[in-house]
């Protein structure tokens, strides 16, 4: 991770570098962005955003219980937990999967919300996952991990960042759980607390915005 | 539609627009936020109610789900509360009426809100327990919104109010000017040359105001010069350039006027009886003193208002109106004695004699020279400067026989008119008849010529004269409707029915009937008439105006009305005075006062006429001069 890189610019870079580009529907990383972040970070950066293009790629026909531990294990082996207030310079800062795959580092929701994004991107139903807000007993924190049902009545599978395998619930003593949302619920909330997008073109689900702001980025 | 109009409905209808869109921009504003807020407050609900609930949960069937849920929700802010299980079941069902008071459909229909919709997720732990739906009651939304409604709509209306009032004051101040213009131009059209004192605020109008002046002002001070001008030509022209005495057209015009206004009073022919003697005798000079003397006595009479006049060489005339018997005699004999005097003092003792002739209204003019000559003649046989003072009638019929003459003439409408005096312009090539004048005659049983000055006289005399006008008018009307002859005629009309408001309806109706177009028509008033009573002269021209008619000043003179004044009287013709035009040669100042009253009038805009202008040599001159039309 590079820290001299004037990172709160770096959206706006990407924009305009986008601008060019066409907006194909299913998630396809320029050459132009991989270059340009190679250029800002190293090498390395580039290698984990074409290894996460290829996951996607090659994991669509997987059942549901593959893609989560590929996805599970993709994020966990090549992320490094940071706090935003050490990455970002702020308290609290959701990052999109690209920021976080650029950086190779983000926190537990960023590692929740990447891994939503990419399962959503594999075809993963909405309704069957969670973000759940949890407090680590062990860490004596609060923390968020990324829930999925089989079913409504399913003990749910847990993927989290804190250890590197999926378990369910009921092994995760370590968890006790507070609240969850699914993606829409979560998102809403989370931008009316930051004052913005009150109008009627705000109801945008937090996979809706993630896509949004990464096709700003360029990386859609 | 006047600018004024114009201006307030479409900067008044912009208003409306703007305040209109303002208006409606701003209810779907209220209208957007109150939506928001409702969403955000159920969202908020559902899931702090939701997250109160999942530790309870874990059995279905504890009542204090509901009564979590009954505190909530009576609060009235909702709609409906469901809480359903994992499988779909509904647990907890909550309801309100769908019910909205104080809010009319129409503004539901309109402006509608949303029920909005919240759904919280319940858990046990892990689990998924159930979930929490919740619906907002969109009745307070309607409400509050409602109430905004009316308020910014009374608002709204109570500013657009004000700023058409507003409006209205700016364009008032701003187009003041503009009308005082127009005012002016208007003005400046009758001839009225104003200026507007005030110099508007706006800089075009501004300019417009200053140039308007400034026009205004240049010809209203040539007018004004000229008009001066004339003032001192026109008194030179009256006098004799000898002894300063009024000249014979004075007195023509004068006896005329008097005789035709029915006054009465006396006449006196003053005749030196040997001057040519006199001035082979002495010389002329002395025959000029000799004159100048006698002219001397003649102003100094300050005693009586009697005018004195200097005719031809040795014959001079007075002119004493309204005098009786008496006051006549003790002027007669005051003279005499002074001439008596001025006799000794030339060394002739019998020098001059006075025929005196009493005038009245039935008088004729034709009779009154004959008349003074023969009271001189008596006077000569008196003795040494002696005076006749001749009392005998000058009418050939009573004032009765005239009064029958004039009942008997309206009564069989006898009066004949013929087309006479026929005015040409000779601008053109050949020149074109531009006015005719509707000369009446009327006859005794004897087929003989009436004076017709006497006639009218009468006519007025015995209140019979606005009878008498309509009679004649009407014939002349009725023979110009089979005339194919396009050229305007001149009526002659008295001041007594110029007055006569139910002379004027019947004008109105006669020409109304008539299919005459009533251009050809110019109704013509003595000046001297006119200014007896220059309101209704103008009250007239202004009515003959609309009629479409032209009005004809005739027999004008400067000293009877001031040019100053003619644009006042919305005529279109001036006729001058016979005097004005004739002998033009004998007076150096005549062919400039033409020349005066020409530019003067085009000015103005009226056309001068010259009547009777019989002499080759006047006509060249008056020819010269450019007047729009000429009778010889």
């Amino acid at each position: 991770m590079n820290r001299r890189l004037p990172l709160l610019c770096l959206p706006a870079v990407l924009l305009s570098l986008a601008l060019s580009l066409p907006l194909p529907a299913q998630l396809e990383l320029s050459n132009q962005l991989l270059d340009d972040i190679e250029a800002r970070h190293d090498s390395y950066a580039r290698k984990r955003l074409e290894q996460w293009q290829i996951l996607i790629e090659d994991s669509q026909e997987l059942t549901d219980q593959q893609k989560l531990a590929a996805v599970n294990d993709f994020f966990n082996s090549r992320v490094m937990f940071t706090d935003d207030e050490i990455l970002w310079g702020r308290e609290d800062y959701w990052a999109t999967p690209v920021e976080t795959l650029a950086m190779g580092a983000g926190d537990c929701e960023d590692f929740s919300i990447a891994k939503y994004f990419t399962l959503r991107e594999l075809g993963v139903e909405d309704d069957k996952m969670r973000l759940t807000y949890v407090k680590a007993t062990e860490l004596n924190q609060a923390h968020m991990v990324l829930t999925y049902y089989e079913n409504r009545r399913a003990t749910p599978q847990v993927l989290d960042n804190l250890i590197p395998e999926i378990r369910t619930a009921d092994k995760r003593q370590d968890l006790v759980p507070v609240y969850s949302f699914n993606g829409s619920g979560l998102w809403l909330a989370k931008t009316r607390g930051e004052g913005e997008r009150v109008g009627d073109s705000s109801r945008l689900s937090l996979w809706e915005d993630l896509k949004a702001r990464m096709q700003r980025e360029g990386a859609l | 539609m006047s600018l004024f109009k114009q201006l307030l409905i479409l900067v008044g209808l912009l208003f409306l627009v703007v305040f209109t869109i303002n208006f409606a921009l701003s209810m779907q504003n209220i209208r957007s936020y109150l939506q928001i807020e409702s969403e955000v407050h159920v969202q908020d609900t559902a899931t702090s109610l939701g997250l109160s609930l999942s530790p309870h949960m874990s059995d279905e069937n504890d009542p204090i789900l509901r009564t979590m849920m009954n505190a909530i929700f009576d609060t009235g802010y909702y709609q409906e509360m469901r809480l359903v299980d994992v499988d779909g079941e509904v647990l907890v069902h909550l309801q309100n009426p769908e019910e909205i008071r104080g809010v009319p459909d129409w503004m539901r229909k309109i402006l509608p809100i949303e029920t909005a919709e919240a759904v919280s997720e319940i858990s046990t732990g892990w689990n998924i327990a159930g979930t929490l739906y919740v619906t907002s009651n969109p009745g307070y939304g309607y409400l509050k919104l409602y109430e905004q409604f009316k308020s910014t709509l009374l608002f709204t209306f109570l500013v657009l109010v004000l700023s058409v009032a507003l409006l209205w004051l700016v364009l008032r101040l701003t187009l003041k000017p503009l009308r005082e213009i127009e005012e002016q131009a208007n003005q400046i059209s009758a001839g009225n040359f104003v200026e507007t004192p005030k110099e508007p605020l706006t800089l075009e109008v501004r300019n417009v105001a200053r140039a308007m002046n400034s026009m205004s002002g240049k010809i209203g001070g040539m007018i004004t010069r000229m008009n001066n001008k004339l003032d001192s030509l026109s008194d030179s022209l009256k006098r004799d350039s000898l002894t300063g005495l009024f000249n014979q057209e004075t007195f023509n015009t004068e006896i005329k006027r008097a005789l035709s206004a029915g006054e009465q009073g006396y006449a006196a022919l003053i005749k030196f009886d040997d001057l040519a003697g006199f001035a082979r005798e002495r010389g002329s000079r002395s025959v000029d003193n000799l004159l100048v003397d006698f002219a001397e006595i003649l102003k100094q009479d300050n005693t009586s208002p009697a005018s004195y006049y200097r005719l031809y060489g040795s014959e001079f005339a007075m002119i004493y109106p309204q005098a009786s018997e008496a006051e006549i005699q003790t002027l007669a004999e005051s003279l005499q004695e002074r001439f008596n005097h001025l006799g000794q003092v030339h060394g002739i003792e019998d020098l001059l004699h006075t025929g005196i002739v009493r005038f009245e209204r039935s008088s004729e003019i034709e009779r009154l020279m004959p008349a003074m000559v023969e009271a001189y003649e008596q006077a000569r046989l008196i003795g040494q400067n002696a005076f006749f003072i001749k009392e005998d009638s000058l009418s050939s019929m009573t004032e009765m026989d005239w009064k029958a003459a004039v009942e008997h003439a309206i009564d069989y409408n006898t009066p004949e008119i013929t087309f006479t005096a026929e005015a040409y312009n000779y601008h053109t090539d050949p020149a074109q008849q531009v006015m005719r004048e509707a000369f009446t005659v009327v006859r005794n049983d004897d087929g003989d010529a009436l004076s017709i000055g006497t006639f009218f006289s009468m006519a007025e005399e015995f209140a019979l004269v606005e009878a008498l006008d309509k009679t004649i008018i009407h014939k002349i009307i009725s023979q110009l409707e089979v005339s194919d002859d396009p050229t305007p005629v001149t009526v002659n009309v008295s001041l007594a029915s110029i007055s006569s408001t139910d002379f004027r309806q019947w004008l109105q109706r006669r020409l109304a009937d008539s299919q005459l177009p009533a251009e050809r028509l110019a109704f013509s008033v003595t000046a001297y008439a006119a200014a007896k009573n220059l309101d209704a002269f103008i009250h007239f021209s202004l009515f003959v105006r609309n009629l479409g008619a032209k009005v004809l000043l005739k027999r004008y003179t400067p000293d009877v009305v001031d040019v100053d004044m003619l644009k006042e009287l919305y005529i279109d013709y001036l006729r001058l005075a016979r005097d004005m035009t004739m002998n033009i040669s004998e007076h150096a100042s005549k062919p400039e006062f033409l020349n005066l009253i020409q530019e003067v009038s085009s000015l103005i805009d009226i056309r001068v006429l010259a009547e009777g202008v019989t002499a080759d040599e006047d006509f060249a001159l008056v020819r010269k001069t450019g007047l729009y039309g000429i009778s010889r």
